[in-house]
């Protein structure tokens, strides 16, 4: 089964995504902030990581560069999500990162978001 | 009157020095009698008449002369000359001075006694006529005055050389109309902003036109104003003058942004909570057994949650639209697939009455548009037509393009929109149900705003009860915007 690591500190989108996920076939591991994330990143070895943005000590943008310094996850397809507006700029600044292959709403469609996936890593 | 030899006759004069000289003259008048009674009385001699007869004939026919003089003199003063001077002066009094001081004494004769009584009547009412009319105007324009001053929007006239002709109490205020200066718009407004604006208005010289305008008054803080101009004429003008009506809107602006504000506010925080609803109606799906109805339930929920996500999403991407926060997410899309996904998903809703959707389309037609956008918009043009087309109705999609513009169009034969309501349908805040009831409804308000910012236009044609036909138009001249911002995905 691939392996999808969420880092986010909604607790609610974390369950919902589990639960999403893992009932079509996906194994999920939760992490709700930073540093447990990077560490966790490292440990699992996850396919795909779902990261958040906004994350209470280290921005979106720390993190998914510090993946980077790892040769273990600094393959990984990152996609990023954002609960709140879409800043004009934060696309861009995300889409330069080589590891970050989508930037997206928290609020999209279900089904859009595992298309992604699916494109992604595959079943 | 002085040179009227009648009037030297009479010994009539308009003081006592002139009467006086009048008497002379009648005096020296008098006396060219004698020679002429000499002349006579030689005639007579010579022609050998008995001199006491000559005498006394010539006596009598003298004092005969004399008294018919008199007589003669005294009646045409009487009755001619004094009733037309003491008609004369008055009315020239009157003439001037638009008064009768006293009423003219009826005398004479009793055809002109008549005169002068009609005559002091006919002057009487003219007099209260004239004082009449005068307090009236003066009534209307103080009634107008104080009308206009009470208004809390300036206004201003002026006349077509740009002569300020009048202005109100609140204009003096807001525009710091300066005495000193020559009385002509722009160079009397003290206040800087607005003599600015108002020297483009009245160069421009545009018919009745309004704006608004937005000035950073300084010290005052940021004010809105509506701005209000119109072309009038009046019988003192020779050509048109300009109205102006100055109105200020800050507090209406910010009710308005209060209420965007709102919206927004409760729409923001509905965003997750409908998502995750989606999603686990999405995973109760697969995970149970279903029957038809179980089926269709589903259906149900996803179509209603689908719907409250676009209304949302809407709400969100009207507002950023408008404060042109939102830059275009344009890209390549298929217009044939944008149409059949939207199509796709009212299905459900529409055959459920046995509406019938039929589209025509050009197949293979690139179109270049921020797809999420132009979706909401057609499919709140769907979703309006399959709630208001009756049962067994029908719903047209078009698809079409020329050299400048590809064309969506969604026509239904439902109820139709009576002509009041076209002019209003496109608001904001603005939807009608059956029942005539106003609904909260941004969903044509954003279709407008889709089709203004792909630089197009949203119309409608229709009459009732013969349907109704939404038009949007897109450019195909979009200068491509390279930066990306999400409308709401």
């Amino acid at each position: 089964m691939k392996k999808i690591l969420i880092i986010d500190d909604n607790e609610e989108f974390k369950e919902f995504i589990r639960d999403y996920f893992s009932s079509i076939g996906y194994d999920i591991v939760l992490c709700g902030n930073a540093k447990d994330g990077v560490s966790a990143a490292v440990r699992e070895k996850p396919d795909l990581i779902f990261l958040d943005v906004m994350m209470p000590e280290k921005t979106g943008i720390e993190i998914i560069r510090e993946f980077q310094e790892y040769e273990e996850i600094k393959k990984v397809p990152v996609i990023v999500l954002t609960g709140t507006y879409l800043e004009s700029n934060m696309k861009e600044i995300f889409s330069i990162e080589p590891n970050c292959r989508a930037f997206l709403a928290k609020t999209v469609d279900i089904s859009l978001l595992e298309k992604k996936v699916f494109e992604l890593i595959g079943k | 009157m002085k040179s009227s030899f009648l009037c030297k006759i009479i010994q009539m004069g308009e003081n006592k020095k002139e009467k006086t000289m009048y008497r002379f003259y009648n005096l020296v008048f008098l006396l060219y009698f004698f020679p002429f009674l000499l002349v006579f009385l030689l005639v007579e001699i010579f022609f050998k008449t008995s001199f006491a007869k000559l005498l006394l004939f010539s006596l009598v026919s003298f004092s005969l002369l004399l008294v018919s003089y008199f007589i003669l003199r005294k009646m045409i003063k009487e009755w001619f000359i004094e009733p037309f001077i003491s008609v004369y002066l008055p009315v020239k009094e009157f003439l001037k001075t638009k008064s009768l001081i006293k009423p003219i004494e009826p005398k004479g004769p009793i055809e002109v006694r008549e005169i002068l009584s009609d005559f002091n009547r006919l002057m009487l009412e003219l007099q209260a006529y004239r004082a009449f009319r005068i307090d009236k105007i003066v009534d209307e324009n103080n009634k107008a005055k104080a009308l206009a001053d009470i208004v809390p929007d300036a206004a201003i006239l002026a006349d077509e050389n740009n002569r300020v002709i009048y202005f109100n109490e609140r204009a003096k205020i807001l525009l710091n109309i300066r005495r000193d200066k020559e009385q002509r718009i722009p160079d009397c407004v003290g206040e800087e902003h607005f003599y600015k604006v108002l020297s483009e208005i009245f160069e421009a010289k545009k018919k009745s036109d309004f704006f608004e305008l937005d000035l950073d008054m300084g010290d005052k803080g940021k004010k809105s104003y509506l701005l209000i101009s119109k072309l009038f004429n009046i019988s003192s003008l020779k050509k048109n003058g300009i109205a102006v009506v100055i109105r200020d809107i800050t507090k209406d602006k910010e009710f308005e942004a209060a209420k965007d504000d709102f919206f927004h506010m409760i729409t923001h925080d509905m965003r997750a909570p409908i998502s995750t609803i989606e999603g686990y109606c999405s995973m109760i799906e697969r995970k149970i057994q279903k029957t038809e109805e179980i089926e269709k339930y589903f259906q149900k929920v996803f179509y209603s949650s689908k719907k409250l996500k676009g209304m949302v999403e809407d709400t969100l991407n009207y507002r950023k639209l408008k404060e042109k926060k939102a830059i275009l997410n344009l890209a390549i899309n298929q217009a044939c697939e944008i149409i059949e996904k939207v199509v796709d998903e009212h299905m459900p809703a529409a055959s459920a009455r046995n509406i019938k959707i039929s589209v025509e389309c050009e197949k293979n037609t690139a179109i270049f548009v921020d797809a999420n956008l132009i979706e909401r918009a057609i499919s709140n043009l769907i979703g309006n037509a399959v709630k208001f087309t009756p049962s067994f109705g029908n719903i047209w999609l078009k698809f079409w393009q020329d050299d400048k513009y590809w064309f969506f169009s969604v026509k239904d034969d439902g109820p139709g929109i009576t002509e009041d309501r076209k002019n209003m349908v496109f608001e904001k805040y603005i939807s009608y149900d059956d029942n005539n009831n106003r609904g909260f409804g941004l969903g044509l308000a954003l279709c407008k705003m889709v089709a203004e910012v792909h630089k197009g236009e949203i119309s409608v044609k229709s009459n009732p009860g013969k349907g109704s036909e939404f038009f949007i138009s897109i450019s195909k001249n979009l200068s491509g915007d390279k930066n990306e911002k999400n409308t709401d995905n």
